[in-house]
């Protein structure tokens, strides 16, 4: 047994470093997707700007579109739904605001989208700003429209 | 009549102390220099000057220039030739004196004992020469002596002229409770017509008293009689109490009430004249009358807190009636005039001031009557500073068979300074464009910010990074 524990010990610090090594990883996909989870709080996990939503799904994701591409869609994942909630979309120009979509989330977790459609003269810097029921902005996602 | 009435009706507070402060300069000064040669010749000049003025008045070309140049000439000459006793009147006097009377350091007791002294000196037939110096400085008259600045008694004077002394054949000069100086020589007065039973002491006297203002006191030798020398004339003392008042006089111990009435009423005259003359002199340089003009003066503002900006002001400028005598207006330049406001207590947003003379400056003597508007609206901002975050303003296009899939900027947000209000509507500073026709593949890049006049940024240089991937489906439009 005495001839063991050195192996045990071994074992256990194995065990511990895979532990932790796991939890970090966790905290590092958490804190790119979402933010610290809480039940009672409206979570948005995801951002995406994109070029076409295919069944339901984001595609060709992009910071730059073109005039050609037709379409720009701003594709929001919630990881938390505490409650039934509006949440906003507000697309602007050059800190104009072009247009504000309401949009609905349910729980527990949902996914939800707005988009635009692309015209000549729409280029140039835009950003789209995410904003819950109180008013908060989310997040900010900025991106162009180009030739 | 009309202008009298006027020239009272338009007396204000201030015009009324500027008269009343000259007239009692000149007063000070005629009470200072009167008895002096200067003030003849100075009273000889102001008439001069006086002539000079109604002859402009009356268009007398030729007079008037003429009389300009006599006037100033004697002026000069007066100063050249009477600088000690202009020089000793102020030394002697002082500023304090110059304000008000102050008593002269001779004691009446003092005076007391040199008539006590000199009358003994006349009962036991000696000789005595004793000068007392006016207000000019005698130095440079008097000759010789020795230094003695002994403390006046009778005992003193007496030794001092007894046969048996070295020096008894001078003079002996008494400043202030002293004998300054013994055996001193006086200069010979030249006039023909002095009697024949005076010697050399008494012409010694006469001489002394045509060249200063000192009074001399002498003792004859041979008759013991006492006279007294002032202004070139001798006149014979034969009680004691006359030779006090004599003494006390020429020093300006007599009290008011004591003084002579002639010469109070000379004095009350001299107030009188020297408060009519400037009088007079106020009413010819104002006209009397006020003058009105109207002036478009800019706006200044002052007090400004640091960082505080101006944004909007109501005017730029107000419209400022003054009034004031004719003279006065007419040599305003518009420099002098200022319209300055104390932002001291502006806040951040709509301010109103009221302009008031205090934020008026203007010359002596001008009245402020109007502003227009006399109520000031202004606009002031702080300047503030807050990050900023920064987009990257993509430009150009990119080639078909590629998507930017992700763009980052390093600084994200930069500092940006400037007014509050402007800055309330500004939420992104965007780069200079980045043209992406060139861009083939991820890269890196400095690229420059846009930044308006009106703000001012930490930096203005970024760096940003950019993510290029194939499309799956080839190109963009299908």
């Amino acid at each position: 047994m005495r001839k063991n524990i050195p192996v045990m010990l071994i074992v256990i610090f194995l065990l511990g470093g895979a532990v932790f090594f796991g939890m970090n990883a966790y905290a590092v996909e958490g804190s790119e997707n979402a933010q610290p989870a809480a039940n009672d709080k409206l979570v948005l996990s995801e951002v995406i700007m994109c070029e076409k939503i295919v069944n339901e799904l984001p595609q060709n994701p992009s910071v730059v579109f073109p005039v050609s591409v037709k379409n720009a869609y701003c594709y929001t994942v919630f990881g938390n739904v505490p409650e039934k909630t509006d949440i906003w979309h507000r697309w602007y120009r050059r800190d104009k605001l072009v247009t504000k979509i309401k949009l609905v989330v349910e729980p527990p977790r949902w996914a939800t989208y707005s988009g635009i459609h692309i015209r000549e003269s729409d280029k140039g810097p835009w950003r789209v700003e995410v904003i819950d029921q109180e008013g908060n902005v989310l997040t900010v996602k900025r991106f162009s429209i180009s030739e | 009549m009309d202008n009298i009435i006027l020239f009272f009706k338009n007396l204000h507070g201030k015009d009324i102390f500027d008269i009343a402060l000259n007239s009692y300069i000149i007063f000070r000064l005629y009470i200072m220099f009167r008895g002096t040669k200067a003030f003849q010749l100075l009273t000889g000049v102001l008439g001069l000057w006086l002539f000079q003025r109604f002859a402009v008045t009356f268009g007398l070309v030729v007079t008037s220039w003429f009389m300009q140049g006599i006037t100033a000439v004697l002026a000069l000459v007066i100063i050249v030739v009477f600088r000690s006793e202009i020089k000793s009147v102020f030394q002697t006097k002082g500023l304090k004196a110059f304000l008000w009377y102050v008593p002269p350091e001779i004691k009446s007791s003092t005076l007391e004992t040199v008539a006590d002294a000199v009358f003994e000196l006349s009962r036991k037939n000696i000789g005595a020469l004793i000068v007392f110096p006016g207000r000019e400085d005698i130095s440079e008259t008097v000759q010789g002596g020795t230094n003695w600045q002994g403390v006046v008694t009778k005992e003193m004077i007496k030794s001092v002229f007894w046969p048996g002394n070295p020096v008894h054949d001078g003079a002996a000069v008494i400043e202030g409770q002293k004998v300054t100086r013994v055996g001193t020589i006086l200069p010979l007065s030249q006039q023909q017509n002095i009697p024949s039973i005076y010697g050399t002491r008494h012409r010694a006297a006469i001489g002394m008293s045509e060249s200063t203002d000192a009074m001399v006191v002498t003792v004859s030798e041979e008759r013991g009689e006492i006279t007294t020398a002032r202004a070139g004339q001798l006149k014979t003392v034969s009680r004691k109490s006359q030779l006090i008042e004599q003494l006390k006089d020429h020093a300006g111990l007599l009290e008011q009430g004591q003084l002579p009435k002639h010469n109070s009423k000379r004095t009350i005259l001299a107030a009188v004249i020297s408060v009519v003359f400037i009088s007079g002199l106020w009413f010819s340089f104002t006209g009397g009358r006020d003058t009105l003009i109207s002036l478009q003066v800019p706006l200044t503002f002052k007090h400004r807190k640091a960082g505080m900006e101006i944004v909007e002001t109501s005017v730029n400028s107000v419209r400022i009636q003054l009034s004031g005598s004719g003279a006065l207006i007419k040599s305003i330049r518009s420099d002098q005039i200022q319209v300055s406001i104390s932002l001291g207590s502006a806040v951040a947003g709509h301010n109103q001031f009221i302009i008031g003379p205090d934020d008026i400056s203007m010359p002596p003597g001008i009245n402020l009557d109007r502003v227009e508007p006399a109520i000031v609206d202004i606009v002031v901002d702080q300047i503030i500073t807050r990050e900023i975050p920064v987009q990257i303003d993509w430009a150009g296009k990119l080639n078909e068979r590629f998507l930017l899939t992700d763009a980052s900027v390093e600084p994200s947000r930069v500092k940006i300074s400037g007014n509050s209000m402007a800055m309330e509507k500004l939420s992104t500073i965007y780069t200079q464009p980045v043209m992406l026709d060139q861009i083939l593949k991820t890269g890196v890049q400095t690229i420059g910010l846009v930044v308006e006049s009106d703000f001012l940024a930490a930096t203005n240089k970024v760096k940003i990074r950019y993510l290029i991937q194939e499309r799956a489906d080839g190109r963009a439009d299908q």
